[in-house]
């Protein structure tokens, strides 16, 4: 333990030095606070200048009337942090925050997919997507230049999102959904990111499959609400349509939660801490936003306690980016929340992290 | 030699009429190496020429078009250099945007017959598998379809899927059969009660299982259907074999064309990338960069030439007064005599040298080679090392490797002289007498000799670094820095009170003060006194604690480096010893296979192969790292950017470089 503990000290010297000095750069909860209680868009934006997006936000207009800039800009950021933090790390810790990045392609994907079943032209989709430059691999004209689906297929050459999608196209064509698709790239990409969790050295696999196993857990969850609530499915697709892997959340908990008549009894069937965590949330209102920002924030106090221990692990980067990833949600929804004038109170229930 | 060519700053504005013949002259002539105009300051933001990336992922897009092309049509080989191809990007992409979809749509359509011929195929194959899992049952497949309590579901499903369907009909009794695997896809009959079979579709749907029913127009027992499935495949075959055939006749008439356009793409695809960095106003472009001063004349009367004398040039110094620390870095292009260009990249691998700096190539080149030859004294390896170095310089054997064979070609030179000073040949010292010494047999006068060599080293260092700083009127430097002018009366006071021991001759404490203390305290200085410059002549940077500890770290540092460093070139006998070592080990292993027939020869060459391929390596790594950490060290910055002129592969070179 103690030999491996001082290999990683080593190898994760770099990394960790980078990511102390991220994490630094992190709103502060007073800057949080500020924002939060700002009296309008274009002061809360001003505010935001003197940040760590100041960078990115240069030259976007604060007259508060797009939001996308903005919303473009922090992107930016949160890639260039991601960007960092690969360019510190060597070996498979390298590879899985880069397939961790990953995620923000196949966000792309879904959305050049639903400009082209929507109808929806290239130069509206575009400016939608996340700005990962070198760090994509989709040959963004050709595919903003489909026009069908099966263009889209034939633009991601050898990617697997191609094979993917392919095998997705039957039931496209019968159902004319994007839900299917979109369905079969998440399962896709969440299976291989696990099998690059896997494929850590067993020093940083402990933590990183409790880490990742969590976060996996809550997004099973946040799928079983949305698939029971919103699509009404059956048990079978329920289970079908969720992931093989987790932390507490095993194929037996989706069986039973699967096949729970309502929301409130798929609540009951899931274990601790999230039984605990979404049962008086849905007595409140039940609502799937305010559920899907309880288990955010128990993912957000379990990546702050992981800053707290052992510094020289995976586990710290991982904390890192969850916490920048809620960062950006949490200034997005003040954002919104600042336009469309809602008090500071109602503004805090959509944030992730605390104040 | 010593320093790199002097550089001019030439900023162009040419009509964009012009661009193109502009763009190749300057590629032919390859000595501008462009500045991206952006870096030029905040002004050059409102000349971005945003065209110029738009007709670059035109292009990148158009070369992935003809590549997929080739790859499609299983055209093979390189074609080009052509002679004559013309620079001319805009109207190359339009005559491309012109002719590529015409190609495309021939291929595309061959291609999308073959494809569709080819899923009938691997349905058809699908269709065997499955009547042949069911050839032995004598049932008309019409009575197959109409089970009464049963639900059976042919379907083809994704490989990842089948756990997680199978696991998803958990509670409801089923049977999944795997008939068989098929491009990441597995066939499974999925079998259920027909009060099931909702559960069971659910199911297959939600595993995006793909239905593979037996075609309703089969008919007859599944061994007739089989016999039916069989006759359609080989029509499809064979008219597989005719789409084959006419890939093949598009590949015979559109090879040589889609050869030239990807050439064409490729060398004005080069010119196109050279043109994002320019800058723009309504009718002309700006070109910025940096060239050599004394190409300057002739590379301007050139483009002038070429574009008709329509072109307004500005020419500045780098690094002058009103020069701004945000201007574009200067790169440098090192100009050694041809002896000493090999080692130009022993000095890149550590760092490229800034434009100011003194380029120590020549120096540090005859430094490897010297050392290599100290601590691999042996004529006939040396001899051999050599002869492959010469082989390789020369691109007789393997190509692509010059640089690295006259280095080898040194060091072998090298080696071979020190093995006529030590005596030694092949590792025999008896052959020849030693012209100086035998290494193994006055190791403690090597040593000796190693220091002063390390001393003279570590010395030429430092008067590199004050010839530099005083060049650069770096006066701080030049005075106070631990390499600098303290730096040397420190390092020459010690090596001086350290003989004086070392000899049995005592030194007085003043003679020490005024040696070692004074120089120390000048070294210690000067944190607190830049401190003091930079912090507009405050005080309190003379009584900062943080400041002072710092210092004193320094000083104590500087300290042991000059006797690390110094002591660090004992490695010089050491290897050499070492070598000699070598020597004995492999003569000791011929005398014990004497007895063998062929044993001693056989092995006294192994022995010879070997140390020659590990201790060769061994020792140019010491030498390497003397090199490094022992000399650059006092006096090598290497934060400088290598000159890269734009040149157009595939175009030759207008002047001979």
């Amino acid at each position: 333990m103690t030999c491996s503990m001082n290999i990683n000290a080593i190898r994760y010297a770099k990394p960790h030095a980078r990511v102390r000095a991220m994490i630094s750069e992190l709103v502060t909860p007073g800057q949080k606070r500020g924002l939060v209680v700002s009296p309008g868009l274009e002061d809360a934006l001003r505010q935001l200048y003197s940040t760590t997006y100041g960078t990115e936000l240069a030259g976007v207009p604060t007259d508060g009337i797009r939001l996308l800039p903005v919303e473009k800009a922090f992107e930016r950021n949160l890639v260039n942090a991601y960007d960092r933090v690969i360019r510190s790390l060597d070996g498979p810790p390298r590879v899985l925050v880069v397939e961790m990045l990953r995620r923000c392609e196949v966000d792309n994907l879904k959305a050049i997919l639903g400009g082209v079943v929507t109808g929806v032209g290239a130069e509206e989709v575009g400016p939608n997507l996340l700005p990962l430059g070198r760090l994509s691999r989709l040959r963004l004209d050709d595919l903003l230049a489909a026009r069908s689906v099966t263009d889209v297929i034939d633009s991601l050459g050898n990617l697997h999102y191609a094979r993917v999608l392919r095998g997705a196209l039957d039931r496209y064509e019968h159902e004319q959904s994007l839900f299917p698709l979109e369905v079969a790239l998440d399962l896709y990409y969440y299976r291989h990111l696990w099998s690059v969790v896997e494929a850590l050295p067993s020093s940083d696999r402990a933590i990183a499959t409790r880490m990742m196993g969590m976060r996996y857990d809550v997004i099973n969850v946040d799928w079983m609400l949305r698939y029971k609530a919103i699509y009404h499915l059956s048990a079978e697709e329920i289970f079908n349509y969720t992931l093989p892997y987790g932390y507490k959340i095993d194929d037996e908990v989706i069986h039973r939660a699967g096949s729970a008549p309502d929301l409130s009894s798929l609540i009951a069937e899931l274990p601790d801490p999230y039984r605990q965590l979404l049962q008086p949330l849905t007595k409140e209102s039940g609502n799937i936003w305010q559920l899907e920002v309880g288990l955010n924030r128990y993912l957000w106090h379990g990546a702050k306690a992981t800053l707290a221990g052992y510094p020289f692990q995976i586990g710290v980067i991982l904390a890192f980016l969850f916490l920048k990833e809620a960062e950006i949600h949490d200034l997005k929804a003040i954002l919104e929340g600042k336009r469309y004038g809602r008090s500071p109170d109602e503004i805090v229930a959509f944030l992730w992290g605390e104040l | 030699m010593f320093t790199p060519a002097q550089m001019k700053r030439i900023s162009m504005a040419i009509l964009d009429s012009d661009l193109s013949r502009a763009t190749e002259e300057m590629g032919r002539y390859g000595a501008v190496h462009l500045i991206d105009f952006q870096e030029l300051g905040d002004w050059a933001g409102k000349l971005d020429w945003r065209e110029a990336d738009e007709i670059s992922a035109t292009y990148e897009a158009y070369r992935r078009r003809v590549q997929l092309l080739l790859q499609t049509l299983a055209i093979q080989g390189v074609h080009g250099p052509e002679e004559g191809v013309q620079v001319a990007p805009r109207k190359v992409a339009s005559e491309t945007a012109e002719r590529l979809p015409i190609i495309e749509a021939d291929v595309g359509r061959v291609v999308d017959q073959q494809r569709r011929l080819q899923d009938e195929l691997g349905r058809s194959q699908l269709l065997i598998e499955q009547l042949q899992l069911l050839a032995h049952l004598a049932i008309n497949l019409a009575d197959l379809r109409k089970l009464s309590f049963l639900y059976f579901a042919p379907a083809l499903v994704p490989a990842e899927n089948l756990d997680r369907l199978r696991g998803s009909l958990a509670s409801v009794p089923n049977v999944i059969l795997s008939v068989v695997y098929q491009d990441g896809a597995v066939l499974v009959f999925a079998f259920s009660a027909k009060d099931n079979s909702e559960a069971l579709e659910r199911a297959l749907k939600s595993a995006y299982a793909q239905r593979r029913d037996i075609p309703e127009e089969l008919t007859g027992t599944p061994s007739e259907a089989l016999g039916q499935v069989r006759t359609r495949q080989m029509t499809l075959v064979k008219q597989n074999e005719e789409m084959d055939k006419a890939k093949e006749a598009l590949a015979i008439e559109y090879r040589d064309e889609l050869w030239r356009m990807r050439w064409r793409l490729s060398i004005n695809g080069v010119v196109v990338d050279a043109w994002r960095h320019f800058g723009t106003t309504q009718k002309t472009r700006l070109v910025s960069g940096w060239m050599p001063a004394r190409s300057e004349r002739d590379f301007l009367s050139r483009l002038s030439e070429a574009v008709g004398g329509r072109v307004v040039v500005h020419t500045e110094e780098p690094l002058t007064p009103s020069s701004h620390a945000s201007d574009p870095p200067v790169p440098t292009h090192l100009e050694n005599p041809a002896i000493f260009k090999p080692f130009e990249a022993l000095v890149n691998t550590y760092g490229i040298p800034n434009y100011r700096e003194i380029d120590p190539t020549p120096v540090a080149g005859l430094l490897f080679v010297l050392m290599f030859g100290i601590m691999f004294g042996d004529v006939g390896q040396g001899a051999v090392l050599a002869a492959g170095g010469f082989l390789l310089g020369k691109e007789i054997v393997v190509k692509g490797h010059r640089a690295l064979g006259w280095i080898l070609f040194g060091c072998g030179l090298m080696a071979t002289i020190f093995g006529l000073l030590y005596g030694s040949v092949f590792l025999l010292d008896q052959m020849i007498p030693a012209l100086w010494f035998r290494p193994i047999r006055n190791s403690a006068f090597f040593i000796s000799i190693a220091i002063v060599f390390g001393i003279a080293v570590v010395s030429l260092g430092l008067f590199i670094n004050v010839v530099d700083a005083f060049l650069t009127r770096d006066y701080l430097r030049l005075f106070l820095d631990r390499y600098g002018l303290a730096g040397i009366w420190f390092y020459w006071g010690a090596i001086f009170v350290a003989t004086q021991y070392l000899t049995g001759r005592s030194v007085d404490s003043p003679a020490i003060a005024a040696l070692l203390g004074i120089p120390l305290l000048l070294i210690f200085s000067r944190d607190p006194l830049l401190e003091l410059l930079e912090s507009n002549r405050s005080k309190r940077a003379l009584v900062n604690p943080l400041l002072l500890f710092q210092s004193g770290i320094e000083v104590f540092d500087a300290a042991m480096r000059y006797m690390t460093n110094t002591l660090s070139y004992i490695r010089l006998a050491a290897f050499a010893i070492s070598h000699a070592g070598m020597g004995l080990m492999v003569i000791a292993f011929v005398a014990m296979v004497r007895q063998i027939p062929l044993g001693e020869p056989t092995v006294y060459v192994i022995g010879n192969v070997f140390v020659i391929a590990l201790e060769g390596l061994v020792v140019a790594i010491q030498a390497l790292r003397l090199d490094y950490y022992e000399f650059f060290t006092k006096f090598f910055k290497g934060d400088g950017i290598a000159f890269h002129p734009f040149v157009i592969p595939g175009i030759p070179l207008s002047i001979k470089k």
